[in-house]
């Protein structure tokens, strides 16, 4: 199910009126978990054993973490954990990518691999409530948190129908609270979050998913194609993820805030930044922030560190955030692409801060080359093979380009109208006028909006570039 | 958290107490905005224009009165009928034919229906014979049931109609909800004008949609198209992947030789469906002959509509045990005839409809 669907609109108009009729805390919590159940189960209900094994098993390790025991036992608990959280994951993301990859080691030294590939379904969104499970028990560990004491709560955390299947990844310090009040309909906040859901589905459904038209024609045979379709495909290809995934997002924050939840930003005009750092403040802020909390400091020692270790640390942890989103070792590259760009950034940052005027000109230059970089590195993100991506490099990087069919520069006026777009969401022109508008106007126009957003949109519905993480 | 700020569209921390005048105020609103903009997007959706259908149909409104017969179906008819070849072998056995090929890839049996019913209520059609594609009604051609053409036949009038023939026919509960769920989604889709934001746009400044197959095209070949010489790349790699499954191509002739001769239960057959195309051929003083072209699915309903007497006139090419010559491999594009091979069929058909006749 997803939520550009129109039986999404149908399951949410039930889930909505249901939990707000209701009149008890713990019977709209009830009420939300069998919702969530039934969206999950919507792609293979299978999958749901799993999420309550995953919740089952954490919410225990959680209440053991709690106990005062010795620090051995603390330990165990932790393990117990991440042993179960990551097997599980290990097993259904990444056994067959181990498995290719050992048999491409034991080839190049001429023995057999003793373990074949197995034919394994990804339970959609698994990296996902994965990662949300863990930071719960690592935090408990950390005595950041102190454990849930109902499995209700617990369980609503985990499985969540908003941010269940593509986040934005939930820290348990943040939401558990919430789920203590009874909320109020007074405070939700309608316009803000009915706003929010019409941008995202824009995002999603009428720009990402027409760009995608445009984009996989290129990316089904780019040795056919000129240098102008090469450039305007990893182009589209770098604000199609963009759009999928931020409007996802956008959809996710607006729905929980119907349900009267907060949840954290995920998105903030990433391709604004002005260098690969900044940039990772900006994409993805759940997972980056996820991954700085538990990793990257993990791997910091004590006291100063340098900066060459820091920048191997940095290398280390987006290794690790571009096989989160996926088993393949494209996405690897990807990882290991941005943590180059990020290592640069640190250790070049005394030399550009030292010169004045470079600091300046690159100060306006940087959300260019920023942007430019992250296309390149996008290009790994999609995971056509090795041809494709030596291909389309070329062009893109090398200028250089095999053939002779264009395609098209139909949609080009599209790309300064997004640029256009992006540039005053980011200078929050419209935002004051919007919140101060009458009610009538507000509502008539987010109406005449939705009829629009609906003409514009692809006519295919495209599941969600992160569902297959 | 972030030190990044949030984006202007993040919900704020409180909503705003809104009393009941307020609330209707803004439902009310949000109604009027999207009913005022989707009338719009109704009334302003150019008529539905799929590759090659847009084109043929363009020729047809010059020239109607030029042709005295149509070829009317899915692919297997749009790329096996060459109306040159046909003319004139018929002319040949004495037999006076002025044809025109009006077949189109994929386009469900409703769809089919919508087209017949554009050309006979072009003015000026001196069309004595029809041939149409047998349909089933039954089958949605999934890739295709949501095309421009399927959505705007979805009228409410033909939605009842549609509703009113799943009710009565005896399939599962959970099939007619599912066919009914997609019958509603397309009559939504055509109500709300969706996806079409891109043809309107260009409609308003007067830009044609580019297609595949230009007028002239069209002009040359009455219609028909050879897969051949087309560089589509999607075609390409259709082609490529025939190419390497060549006992697959031998397991699928099996499949169709059995599947013709299978039970089929005529209880689940839209007759009124049926009855009322036949009835507007008649009216319009045609002929009409349902034709199996030399496809590669099983077609029992057409038999069985021919034993049952339900459709008087049927032809039927698509007997790999009868017809080998135009299965073999050889002859064959993707599964579709190529020129060699449609060059042959038209012959084969002219020689079977002068018997026929």
């Amino acid at each position: 199910m997803l939520f550009t669907e129109f039986r999404f609109v149908v399951f949410f108009v039930v889930a909505f009126a249901v939990y707000w009729a209701l009149k008890k805390n713990t019977s709209r919590k009830v009420w939300l978990l069998v919702c969530s159940y039934v969206f999950y189960g919507a792609w293979d209900w299978r999958f749901c054993g799993l999420m309550a094994f995953s919740t089952l098993v954490d919410y225990h390790a959680g209440r053991m973490l709690g106990q005062d025991d010795p620090p051995r036992g603390r330990k165990f608990w932790l393990m117990f954990s991440l042993t179960s959280n990551l097997g599980l994951l290990g097993f259904f993301k990444y056994f067959n990518f181990f498995v290719t990859s050992g048999q491409g080691l034991f080839d190049l030294v001429g023995l057999e691999f003793p373990v074949s590939t197995l034919e394994i379904i990804l339970p959609v969104g698994i990296s996902f409530y994965t990662f949300q499970t863990l930071s719960y028990t690592l935090d408990i560990y950390r005595r950041a948190l102190k454990p849930v004491s109902n499995l209700l709560d617990f369980a609503l955390f985990v499985g969540f129908f908003p941010q269940l299947v593509a986040g934005p990844i939930v820290r348990a310090v943040d939401f558990l609270p919430q789920l203590e009040t009874r909320r109020r309909l007074a405070s939700v906040d309608f316009r803000g979050c009915l706003t929010l859901f019409l941008i995202g589905f824009i995002k999603k459904a009428c720009i990402s998913d027409n760009l995608a038209m445009v984009a996989d024609r290129y990316f089904e045979s780019p040795e056919l194609y000129d240098l102008g379709s090469a450039i305007t495909a990893a182009l589209y290809y770098a604000v199609q993820v963009y759009c999928d995934f931020s409007g996802y997002s956008d959809m996710a924050i607006a729905t929980a805030g119907l349900l009267g939840y907060t949840l954290c930003l995920n998105f903030a005009h990433p391709f604004f930044s002005n260098n690969i750092e900044e940039f990772w403040k900006r994409w993805h802020i759940s997972l980056s922030q996820w991954l700085r909390d538990y990793i990257f400091v993990s791997l910091l020692r004590r006291g100063r560190n340098s900066a060459l270790l820091i920048g191997r640390n940095l290398m280390i942890t987006f290794a690790l955030c571009g096989l989160w989103h996926g088993a393949s070792w494209n996405y690897v590259i990807f990882g290991l692409l941005h943590g180059a760009g990020s290592t640069f950034n640190i250790l070049s940052r005394p030399f550009i801060t030292a010169r004045p005027r470079l600091s300046k000109v690159l100060g306006r230059v940087g959300p260019l080359i920023t942007f430019y970089y992250v296309c390149i590195t996008i290009v790994f993100f999609r995971p056509s093979g090795w041809e494709v991506t030596g291909t389309t490099l070329r062009a893109f990087v090398l200028f250089d380009a095999p053939g002779e069919l264009s395609l098209g520069n139909t949609a080009l006026w599209l790309f300064p109208c997004l640029v256009a777009v992006h540039w005053i969401s980011y200078k929050r022109w419209f935002a004051g006028p919007w919140r101060r508008a009458p009610h009538w106007l507000c509502y008539t126009l987010w109406g005449a909006g939705v009829a629009l957003a609906l003409q514009w949109a692809a006519k295919d519905f495209r599941p969600f570039v992160y569902f297959q993480f | 958290m972030s030190t990044t700020e949030p984006p202007i569209d993040a919900p704020g921390e409180q909503g705003v107490r809104a009393g009941p005048a307020s609330i209707l105020s803004s439902i009310g609103g949000a109604v009027v905005g999207f009913v005022l903009v989707a009338s719009w997007g109704l009334s302003a959706t150019p008529p539905p224009e799929d590759f090659p259908i847009t084109t043929k149909l363009q020729h047809l409104e010059e020239h109607i009165g030029e042709y005295d017969t149509l070829f009317v179906g899915r692919s297997h008819i749009f790329r096996s009928f060459i109306p040159e070849i046909i003319d004139g072998e018929l002319s040949q056995l004495g037999v006076d034919m002025s044809s025109f090929n009006l077949g189109g890839p994929g386009m469900p049996d409703v769809e089919i229906d919508y087209v017949l019913r554009r050309v006979l209520a072009m003015d000026g059609q001196n069309l004595r014979t029809l041939f149409i594609e047998a349909p089933d009604w039954v089958r949605q051609i999934k890739d295709n049931a949501f095309t421009n053409r399927s959505i705007a036949w979805h009228t409410a009038r033909q939605t009842g109609t549609v509703f009113r023939t799943l009710a009565m026919q005896d399939l599962p509960l959970q099939d007619r909800f599912l066919k009914m769920w997609d019958h509603l989604r397309m009559f939504g889709q055509r109500l709300t004008a969706f996806g079409q934001g891109r043809r309107i746009f260009d409609d308003l400044q007067g830009l044609v949609e580019d297609q595949p197959l230009s007028l002239e095209d069209v002009s040359r070949d009455c219609g028909y198209q050879a897969l051949d010489n087309l560089d589509d790349p999607s075609i390409l790699k259709r082609r490529e992947g025939f190419l390497k499954r060549r006992g697959g191509y031998r397991n699928r002739l099996d499949f169709l030789a059995k599947g013709n001769t299978a039970d089929y239960n005529l209880e689940r057959y839209n007759e009124d469906a049926l009855a009322s195309q036949m009835a507007l051929v008649r009216a319009a003083g045609a002929r009409l002959i349902y034709i199996v072209p030399p496809g590669m699915d099983p077609t029992p309903h057409a038999h069985a509509l021919r034993e049952a007497g339900l459709i008087p006139d049927l032809m039927t090419f698509n007997d790999p045990r009868q017809q080998a010559f135009i299965y073999q491999f050889d002859l064959r594009f993707d599964g579709h005839l190529n020129r060699a091979g449609a060059e042959e069929f038209s012959r084969i058909f002219a020689r079977a409809f002068s018997r026929f006749e």
